[in-house]
């Protein structure tokens, strides 16, 4: 059940039907159930998977509130933690992991025979998994009370808005959310609203326009010259934004209906100056856990620059690595550890720079946004391409064929250029579109538009969100 | 409070249900007039304002292969070629139903690829034809049982129109155009060769020739069929080659244009089948656009060749006899 979908949303007027009597300590009793219903619309098996992940990180996380001795606590952790990494070992990597190895085994001449697992990767479950490690690694760290109301802890896994791709929460700020949500509330139901239909504007009008160019090139490089492929790696950067932060406003907006704050995710990216700041605007939770669970407790352990330096390539390593099961992803993530580095080393001597020539701020701020953007389109063909490959050939032909350039996407790259400027206009102004929606006639004329918008330019395919995969 | 919010919010679904309203007769004024190009659209009205006694309805290779110059001098009737690329069968079931309606045509051609009779994933195309949907009862039921939800996505009407507005906005105009739109390219054979490479996602086109014909498309040619009759129309069914680097029809293709041609036996109707294994000639790489389409050259010697057997068949003696009374 996509958010994209008329089926999610005769779903969501249901839930909220249904829970709208209940006093918001009740909410649960109709969350709970419909969050599992959400995930069972996917596949009905998987549904021992959320179960059994639950049920451990719940189980474990009360023996190490009960445990008096550090070991104990810390045999506990393990457990949970091999548990429910283990089952996405299992279901994301074991294949990747084998299919590695027997390459490996073969180019050693050593014929190796492993077993495949027919399988699909069951939806959210790199969302999931994190959210219960975090909670576990919280609870052991003494950050955290362990939740004792099971109810409470499988709605805390599973809660439907967020249960498929974030924002991945932490269990400070869920749970007690979800134990005393607030009460319904008419301006707040109004804003969840309004973020619902501006994040279905994002993934309908301008990610899945985006995706009809970037899918039809990304299927085959190789029959496309330099303007088409340029066209699709701007394209692409655009649609995956407009996907993901799409998907996270129509989440956070229908949490906050439900009387639930989630974190936010997005923070308009393409308007960063360098790389590090890009990763304080874009995924916003999986890089603070990732920061909070790998990176800080690996960056510790030496003063070094070096071994800064490592902690970053790890981080972003492993950032690529939960994205997906492949070598593409995998150098994702080392590409942008390496950008991360290099930003970091040489942000003196670029200072400097600037300042020689003299540039006024504006136009110093204009270059560096422009070239980060441009650094993280071109990152993203290690993301969206099949294979290396395919990687290798967007790469070297992006300057190819321009003296008889492809069809150009105009619609799409209009709607990506209006995107642009409501970004651009929200970061000089910010808090201004706020105020402008308290009164009611901008807000109708708003709520207007975007709904014309939907019905006239979206595209009506019911296109998977692209993070769902991961 | 509580009574002026639920009046607001009832003040907002109205307004929203007359912008809607609104939006949807605009862009139905401005959708009348869209007759050039070749998208579906354009193809249903020129189709449906043509000055012609037969129609040739189908995919790119209907709008390619049949030149109604050549079929009209050989019937004596007008022809109007309303072929639509990149269109299935449901799209041209449904503009059968439109210009039976509402031109009383004396013949139709209907062109059935063999990818006609499995799913090339094509069909939600044919949501292109949804402003007729208050024009024929077969329009609106292809289109509404797409799936459970179409009701609910259709209750607007300005979603009549959704992605639509370039066509709109770019394809209004006279055409003056009798349909029929050869390629002027030669392919050659190593252009054609590099062109039949697999896909690399999804299936590929062989890949769906290996399906079954389906039933349900299978009826819809029926239907079809029966529904000419009883507007009085003749109906031939008809098909035409793709290259084949082997220079013979794929066996897969012979299977599902067999299931036609038995369909064609039982609702006597006639079947002209004109492949590369009956008509050799037509191996010829010069002859050839791209492997689906003949180029100008192809395409005139195609027309001949329906148009002989159209003749053969009886239909210009028929259609001469109904001019007659």
């Amino acid at each position: 059940m996509l958010f994209n979908s008329v089926e999610f949303a005769i779903f969501f007027v249901a839930v909220l039907a249904l829970t709208a009597p209940l006093p918001p300590s009740r909410r649960w009793w109709v969350l709970l159930p419909a969050s599992y219903a959400f995930y069972m619309s996917w596949n009905v098996s998987y549904v021992f998977l959320i179960l059994s992940s639950t049920l451990v990180a719940w189980g474990c996380a009360l023996c190490i509130d009960a445990a008096r001795s550090k070991g104990r606590k810390r045999a506990f952790l393990v457990a949970s933690l091999l548990a429910n990494l283990g089952l996405l070992f299992t279901f994301k990597y074991a294949n990747f992991a084998t299919r590695n190895l027997a390459d490996l085994a073969a180019a050693l001449g050593v014929p190796l025979e492993l077993p495949v697992l027919d399988v699909l990767l069951p939806v959210g479950i790199s969302f999931y998994t994190f959210q219960t490690l975090s909670y576990t690694i919280d609870v052991y760290r003494g950050l955290l009370g362990a939740e004792r109301h099971l109810g409470i802890f499988a709605l805390f896994v599973s809660f439907f808005p967020q249960l498929v791709a974030g924002p991945i929460e932490r269990g400070e700020s869920l749970l007690p959310q979800l134990r005393a949500p607030r009460p319904f509330d008419w301006t707040r139901s109004l804003e969840g609203l309004q973020l619902v239909l501006w994040g279905l504007v994002k993934k309908v009008v301008i990610a899945d326009r985006c995706g009809l160019h970037v899918d039809r090139v990304y299927a085959d490089p190789a029959l496309h010259d330099g303007p088409a492929l340029v066209v699709a790696v701007y394209l692409f950067a655009f649609q995956i934004y407009c996907d993901f932060s799409g998907y996270s406003d129509m989440a956070i907006g229908t949490a906050r209906v439900f009387g639930v704050d989630l974190t936010l995710n997005f923070r308009q990216p393409f308007f960063s100056r360098t790389i590090p700041e890009f990763w304080q605007r874009w995924h916003i939770t999986l890089l603070t856990w990732l920061r909070d669970y790998v990176y800080l407790p690996l960056a510790f352990r030496s003063r070094s620059t070096r071994w800064t330096y490592f902690s970053m390539m790890v981080l972003m390593t492993a950032s690529g690595l939960w994205h997906g099961a492949a070598w593409t992803f995998v150098l994702w993530g080392m590409v942008h550890g390496a950008m991360l580095c290099l930003s970091r080393m040489t942000m003196p001597v670029r200072n400097r720079v600037y300042r020689r020539i003299g540039m006024p701020e504006p136009a110093v701020h204009f270059l560096r946004v422009l070239f980060t953007f441009h650094l993280f389109a071109l990152s993203m063909v290690f993301f969206r391409a099949s294979d290396l490959a395919d990687v290798g050939y967007v790469l070297t032909h992006l300057h190819v064929g321009w003296e008889s350039p492809a069809a150009i996407p105009w619609l799409a790259l209009g709607v990506c250029a209006a995107l642009f400027g409501i970004e651009w206009f929200q970061t000089q102004r910010p808090g201004v579109f706020d105020r402008l929606l308290q009164a009611p006639l901008p807000r109708w004329l708003l709520a207007y538009a975007g709904v014309m918008a939907v019905v006239l330019l979206g595209i009506d395919e019911s296109v998977q969100f692209i993070y769902f995969q991961f | 409070m509580t009574a002026r919010r639920l009046l607001l919010s009832f003040a907002f679904v109205m307004g929203l249900f007359a912008l809607d309203r609104a939006t949807g007769a605009v862009l139905e004024r401005l959708a009348r007039d869209v007759t050039r190009g070749t998208d579906g659209l354009a193809v249903a009205n020129r189709a449906l304002r043509a000055q012609a006694e037969a129609f040739v309805l189908g995919s790119s290779r209907a709008y390619r292969h049949y030149d109604p110059a050549v079929l009209g001098a050989a019937l004596g009737v007008r022809v109007h070629n309303a072929g639509a690329p990149g269109q299935a069968l449901p799209f041209t079931r449904g503009l059968c139903d439109l210009i039976l309606r509402e031109r009383s045509p004396e013949l139709l051609v209907v062109h059935v690829d063999a990818t006609s009779l499995v799913d090339t994933g094509w069909d939600a195309r044919m949501e292109v034809l949804a402003p007729f949907m208050d024009r024929s009862p077969a329009v609106r039921r292809l289109i509404l049982s797409r799936s459970e939800t179409q009701r609910v996505k259709y209750l607007s009407r300005a979603f009549r129109y959704n992605n639509r507005l370039a066509e709109l906005l770019s394809g209004r105009g006279p055409s003056g155009s009798a349909g029929f739109g050869p390629l002027d390219q030669r392919a050659g054979i190593e252009r054609l060769r590099d062109r039949l490479y697999p896909a690399r996602q999804g299936r590929s086109e062989e890949q769906r020739l290996a399906d079954p014909a389906e039933p349900a498309r299978l009826e819809m040619l029926r239907e079809m069929i029966r529904d000419s009759r009883e507007a009085g129309a003749f109906v031939v069914l008809s098909t035409a080659p793709r290259w084949r680097p082997q220079g013979r029809d794929n066996p897969d293709e012979r299977r599902l244009l067999g299931a036609a041609a038995e369909l064609a036996r039982e609702e006597g109707v006639p079947w002209i089948e004109i492949t590369l294994d009956s008509h050799p000639e037509l191996r010829d790489p010069d002859l050839w656009a791209d492997t689906q389409h003949l180029n100008r050259e192809g395409a005139e010697r195609f027309s001949r060749l329906v148009a002989e057997r159209l003749v053969a068949s009886g239909i210009r003696d028929r259609l001469a006899a109904v001019a007659r009374r």
